[in-house]
């Protein structure tokens, strides 16, 4: 089951959210509630989900609606607004069962993020294999 | 000197940005700070203890009041610009 997709219409950020979010319904890791859920949280708290130019880290609440700790990603064929001008391209979601969830996983994540020629490469990247590379084991559980 | 990193919720934005500050204090050879992430709803209480919190532009304005030093953050991940940040409040 592949937690990632590249060359994703959307038109806002909820159909951005909505796609990275179906992976993880798709694999089974979170219940269809838990989409909504996410994107609740953007409409309520604005776009601080988002982490730099073109990457927004989306999660809902951990808890009832996580069936495992996953993260999947989406990435649009072009960037849609996710509120105050900040344009996003890759969508991340997260799943997490507790708090404690993927601390190090995120950890791993920011230190990727980080490195700006990485950020290009994944915002420009054509299949998911690129992806992979990139990412290393960072998706999945 | 106790600094708080909020996000939305208290989890994912809020780890990372958490992460980058102990970084960020490490590199400026800050000792004896405390780290902690926590969500807008926590943070309105336990702010009040924190000397300074760190959050992100968008919820500023939700943590209105609180007598610790705020520290907006553009970007999470951009651990210059929360360098900087934390020295010039710090240092």
């Amino acid at each position: 089951m592949s937690l990632i997709r590249v060359g994703v219409d959307a038109k806002d950020f909820a159909e951005a959210i909505t796609a990275a979010g179906e992976l993880l319904v798709e694999a089974g890791h979170v219940k269809p509630e838990y989409v909504p859920a996410m994107i609740q949280v953007v409409e309520e708290l604005g776009p601080y989900i988002v982490l730099v130019e073109g990457i927004a880290l989306a999660h809902a609440a951990p808890g009832e609606h996580v069936l495992k700790n996953s993260i999947a990603l989406a990435l649009l064929s072009d960037e849609v607004d996710f509120g105050s001008g900040k344009m996003v391209k890759c969508v991340f979601a997260l799943a997490a069962k507790d708090h404690s969830a993927h601390i190090d996983t995120l950890g791993e994540l920011a230190i990727i993020l980080a490195d700006e020629v990485t950020r290009t490469d994944l915002l420009n990247a054509t299949d998911s294999e690129q992806i992979e590379l990139l990412l290393g084991n960072v998706l999945g559980e | 000197m106790r600094i708080v990193a909020v996000c939305g919720l208290g989890y994912g934005t809020s780890v990372i940005l958490k992460n980058n500050i102990e970084k960020a204090l490490k590199s400026i050879d800050y000792e004896g700070a405390t780290v902690e992430a926590v969500g807008v709803a926590e943070a309105r209480t336990l702010g009040a203890q924190a000397n300074i919190v760190v959050t992100t532009e968008e919820l500023v304005p939700l943590l209105a009041g609180l007598n610790a030093e705020i520290i907006p953050i553009r970007h999470v991940i951009d651990i210059a610009e929360i360098t900087k940040a934390l020295a010039k409040a710090l240092l």
